[in-house]
């Protein structure tokens, strides 16, 4: 269970010292304005303020489990002048006794009797002033969690945005693969086997992305070269790719799936709407601060079905937001006869997201 | 006598396949296998085959618009990958729907359907005619011997003239065997029908003229002129905001 004072051995150490100064000050006033003997007095504010500290500590139960936010406003008044009447009562029963028991003395005895109205009033604002310094604990605490609760809730959210803006495996392109192994196996069994291969590599690559976020750009690319062989088989060697690929860029980490939407993409604007020999080509190059994927193919405006830039750059570009804020850059260019994307990407070498 | 197929198919294996399938029975000769949109419309309207084996995503336009611009009814047999199509296929002489990967049996059902059809069939058959359900971007027109494709931008007005309809373009107008009442739905929003036999495109509108009492044109920026019934004038109206 926590205490504000228990759970932190600091703060505990600030209250005693607190309550200490208190019945310091408590022993010199009594000693200065009521001339009461110095070892009396000290007896007397040390005992009194002592049981104050206790008491006061077992006060913070009634207010974080007993009483706050789960009672109404008037609830919770009668509530404090109830508790403030039992604490303050014992309180004063307690230290009465135990002082009249440690000292006989007939002067303070008198002085113990006279006191008991200004020790009620004490006993009451130290109450409220402890009851109020619970309170600002309280509302901190709260603060503090909701805080974390909503850094969580954020973290959440976009984790959930990432996976849905995750590529999913394109079903047609999955369908039009098993027909062309279908015809295979009529053919060619052997190119049939090497293409369900392929395809099962491939595929295994694509779930596999509850791992990371990112992996190296040399990986990235052996997938898409799977992926183009495949797209080989179903157009022939219309499909042509060229890769160039600087040699520190192989480590490079890169946003996970990132490489085969924008390949797939171009295979589409490519070869699959025009029908003529396409050339796909990749190029990714390395400066100071971060990595230029370029892919460039040949497309024809005349024949896209679909306008703007669909949805799958789209995606990728809402992702690439998400993973990077403003640190990237994506430039899409198109003529009436090739389309152009370069991907601008901040070097980066740790998995966090 | 042997019946006439010809295989419009842009992959080569499933090209293949196709072939092999039909290749058992003999009395379908293939005579030709396309691999764009272009070559196709060319080779069915040269030929004229019973049976098309039609894909639907093929290159230069989808196999739904070449079918716009084949002058004869022929049986056809859709094969894709995509069933966004296919509720609406089973019409009249779309004989079946193979959605790919299918099996020898699967195919053959498809085939023995189309020999069905093709033993009653008689002129009354129409059209396999394909209902959208999306929106289009561009409309396809066959010009002589060259096709055309016109981006929906490029269109100025649609005008109905008996069975089919002319589509006005700055570089001249196009005439396509269809009915305006198809397109009023399909375009984009810029299309608005002012008209029983006319859509226009409100980015060409110059300026809107009264003829007489509660009788207006639209003058176009070209001075063409648009008619405008009285709903379509309430529908100009509220989307112009005049």
């Amino acid at each position: 269970m926590y205490h504000p004072f228990y759970s932190n051995k600091t703060y505990l150490k600030y209250y005693l010292i607190v309550w200490a100064i208190i019945a310091v000050l408590n022993a010199i006033v009594e000693y200065k304005a009521y001339g009461l003997d110095i070892q009396f007095a000290l007896i007397d504010s040390f005992v009194f303020n002592f049981i104050f500290a206790v008491l006061g500590f077992g006060l913070w139960y009634t207010i974080r489990y007993g009483v706050f936010g789960k009672l109404s406003f008037a609830s919770s008044i009668v509530n404090y002048i109830v508790s403030a009447t039992v604490l303050v009562g014992l309180l004063l029963f307690i230290s009465n006794n135990l002082l009249a028991l440690f000292i006989s003395n007939e002067n303070y005895i008198t002085f113990l009797d006279k006191s008991l109205l200004f020790r009620l009033i004490s006993g009451v604002l130290f109450f409220t002033l402890l009851v109020l310094f619970y309170y600002l604990v309280v509302y901190y605490r709260n603060i503090q969690e909701k805080t974390k609760n909503e850094n969580k809730l954020n973290l959440l959210i976009k984790e959930a945005e990432l996976k849905s803006l995750k590529t999913q495996i394109n079903p047609h392109f999955l369908f039009n693969s098993l027909n062309s192994i279908n015809a295979l196996t009529i053919s060619d069994t052997e190119k049939a086997q090497q293409m369900i291969f392929k395809l099962s590599e491939f595929l295994r690559y694509s779930v596999r992305s509850h791992k990371s976020e990112f992996n190296t750009l040399s990986e990235e690319i052996e997938n898409v070269e799977k992926y183009l062989d495949i797209e080989v088989v179903r157009f022939g060697d219309k499909l042509k790719f060229t890769k160039i690929i600087e040699k520190e860029c192989a480590d490079i980490k890169v946003p996970f799936l990132i490489l085969q939407p924008l390949i797939e993409n171009a295979v589409k604007y490519s070869i699959g709407q025009t029908g003529e020999e396409s050339l796909i080509s990749l190029s990714c190059i390395l400066d100071s601060k971060s990595c230029v994927i370029t892919i460039n193919n040949n497309y024809n405006k005349l024949y896209t079905t679909d306008t703007g830039e669909g949805v799958g750059l789209n995606n990728i570009k809402k992702r690439l937001e998400l993973i990077y804020g403003t640190n990237f850059k994506m430039d899409i260019n198109s003529d009436n006869k090739t389309f152009n994307i370069k991907i601008t990407l901040p070097l980066k070498t740790n998995t966090e997201i | 006598m042997k019946i006439k197929a010809i295989i419009v198919e842009d992959e080569i294996p499933a090209q293949d396949l196709l072939k092999h399938y039909i290749s058992k029975h003999q009395n379908i000769d293939v005579l030709d296998i396309c691999n764009d949109g272009f070559k196709a419309v060319k080779s069915i309207n040269n030929t004229k085959p019973d049976i098309i084996f039609l894909d639907i995503q093929i290159p230069k336009i989808t196999g739904i618009e070449l079918l716009e611009l084949i002058d004869y009814n022929p049986v056809v047999i859709f094969t894709t990958a995509y069933d966004k199509y296919a509720i609406n296929a089973f019409e009249q002489n779309a004989a079946d729907y193979l959605l790919k990967p299918f099996s020898e049996e699967r195919f053959n059902k498809a085939i023995n359907k189309a020999l069905d059809l093709l033993n009653n069939y008689n002129n009354e058959n129409s059209k396999v005619n394909i209902e959208l359900e999306e929106k289009i971007t561009r409309i396809v027109v066959k010009n002589n011997n060259t096709i055309e494709i016109i981006p929906l931008d490029k269109i100025m007005y649609l005008e109905a003239q008996d069975d089919y309809i002319y589509i006005y373009t700055e570089k001249g107008r196009f005439l396509k065997k269809d009915t305006i009442k198809k397109y009023e739905n399909l375009l984009s929003e810029s299309f608005i029908r002012t008209h029983r036999s006319y859509i226009v495109n409100i980015n060409f509108i110059d300026k809107l003229e009264l003829l007489s009492k509660e009788s207006y044109v639209i003058l176009l920026k070209d001075k063409s002129k648009v008619k405008v019934s009285k709903s379509g004038y309430k529908l100009l109206k509220s989307k112009l905001g005049f």
